[in-house]
């Protein structure tokens, strides 16, 4: 839900509130700021050479979105792929399980596989003509709350089961494909000012923090806990 | 079916994930390290480009995997979720207001750091989001993509891609370990930016509040 929200919310809020701080605390508009910088020959060439940075940028996220547009013509292949991928992902599921929540492999089987079912069955929903609007990850979690609401018969089965794989063994095999994609960035990364480190750092780190103070604050005022 | 053909791809996940696992969870004071903090590390010294060991093709694969490979999480999330649904149901309220979190979060710490270290207009594209390919899009649409404002959004995707998950899964861990929040707030605030970054601050915050990781993930709705 948030994110689709998120999107609105950073549109028309985050961002004109950001430019009006900015613009309040460096007391300089925009247009001055933009003509200074290409009166400056220097400051052009510099811009120059991290305009290329961004349009490689630039043309790997315009690769991305017209790959999805592919693979929308492909369903048939795209579900087949995802099927393939979720199975493994399912056995590395396992495997993590076992190497190190001491999971017994027979029973893990089970759960893992129930996992990958109710996840293949969220995708087909997605795919389904008319839900395609929202993101697969939406359709997914709904299947998935649905498949563990206790009033339906047969869900408390399917918790139980599922209950065998850890938690943390779930989150394992995704960052190590995560992980085995950072590289093709690092050029990119190379190229960009050192400056963008620390901020990125206290921008996560700020967002995290405030919503959680965000977060602690409301519950106590509904009443939560 | 080409994705039969990346099964290097998946062998050195394999790897990675028996590596990961087998070292287990380790705690240094405040600080606790999770198997996806190094599944992370070795991915990402395997695919370091100096060591030639992965084509970008492969890694371009690799990064295709993980939002399938994702979905296998959130259904674990959304099974814990069902049992709970009435309490999700109350708390509607502090689910908006931790977006506003979200946003005056990147605001109050990250632009006064960008103020400090004299960044020019692209203070603006890094720091009024946690700039996700969504929030790209909108300053792309809005500025250009070659304006300053552009620059900084790409600089903060970038650094969020590399870094994000990296440092999420430090902080939430730290934060989560001083006690300060109750562990349903502290996953709502871990609900940020990719993929990678929710994984791995949902991940910290369960590994510190083991016992009742159920009634946790509960809160993780918010990541739908």
């Amino acid at each position: 839900m948030t994110s689709v929200l998120g999107i609105y919310f950073a549109l028309f809020v985050s961002l004109p509130v950001t430019v009006k701080v900015y613009d309040f605390v460096t007391g300089r508009k925009r247009q001055e700021e933009v003509g200074e910088i290409t009166d400056t020959n220097e400051l052009n060439r510099q811009e120059a050479l991290e305009n290329q940075v961004v349009d490689e940028n630039a043309a790997s996220v315009t690769e991305l979105i017209e790959d999805t547009k592919d693979k929308e013509n492909k369903v048939k292949e795209t579900l087949l792929d995802c099927l393939f991928i979720l199975c493994v992902t399912g056995v590395l599921g396992i495997v993590a399980n076992v190497v190190g929540y001491k999971g017994n492999p027979i029973a893990d089987f089970t759960g893992s596989a129930l996992l990958v079912i109710i996840a293949f069955i969220g995708i087909c929903i997605a795919h389904l003509p008319g839900l395609k609007k929202l993101p697969i990850v939406f359709w997914v979690s709904i299947f998935a709350v649905i498949c563990s609401v206790p009033e339906i018969p047969g869900t408390a089965w399917i918790v139980e089961q599922t209950n065998h794989i850890n938690f943390l063994a779930t989150t394992t095999p995704i960052l190590a494909y995560g992980g085995l994609s950072l590289g093709k960035d690092i050029p990119a990364f190379k190229r960009l000012s050192w400056r963008i480190v620390p901020v990125a750092l206290m921008v996560a780190s700020g967002s995290f923090i405030c919503a959680t103070i965000m977060a602690e604050i409301m519950l106590h005022l509904e009443g939560i806990f | 079916m080409d994705l039969i053909r990346n099964w290097r791809i998946h062998l050195f996940a394999l790897c990675i994930v028996v590596v990961a696992d087998f070292v287990g969870i380790q705690k240094f004071g405040l600080v606790v390290f999770l198997p996806l903090f190094y599944a992370l590390v070795l991915g990402g010294i395997i695919s370091y480009p100096s060591f030639h060991i992965m084509s970008d093709k492969m890694m371009e694969r690799a990064g295709e995997f993980m939002p399938v490979a994702m979905l296998y999480l959130i259904v674990k999330i959304g099974l814990g979720i069902g049992p709970n649904l009435h309490m999700l149901m109350n708390s509607g309220m502090a689910l908006i207001m931790q977006e506003f979190g979200h946003f005056f979060g990147t605001l109050i710490f990250g632009l006064p750091m960008a103020l400090f270290l004299k960044m020019g207009r692209e203070a603006i594209g890094a720091c009024y989001s946690i700039d996700r390919e969504a929030n790209v899009a909108i300053i792309a649409e809005k500025y250009g993509i070659f304006s300053p404002e552009g620059r900084g959004v790409m600089g903060m995707y970038i650094c969020g891609t590399l870094f994000g998950a990296l440092w999420i899964s430090v902080l939430a861990g730290i934060i989560a370990r001083t006690g300060l929040f109750h562990p349903y707030a502290l996953a709502m605030g871990g609900g940020i930016g990719s993929a990678s970054m929710m994984a791995a601050s949902v991940g910290s915050i369960v590994a510190v509040f083991l016992k009742k990781p159920r009634k946790l993930l509960l809160m993780r709705v918010q990541l739908i």
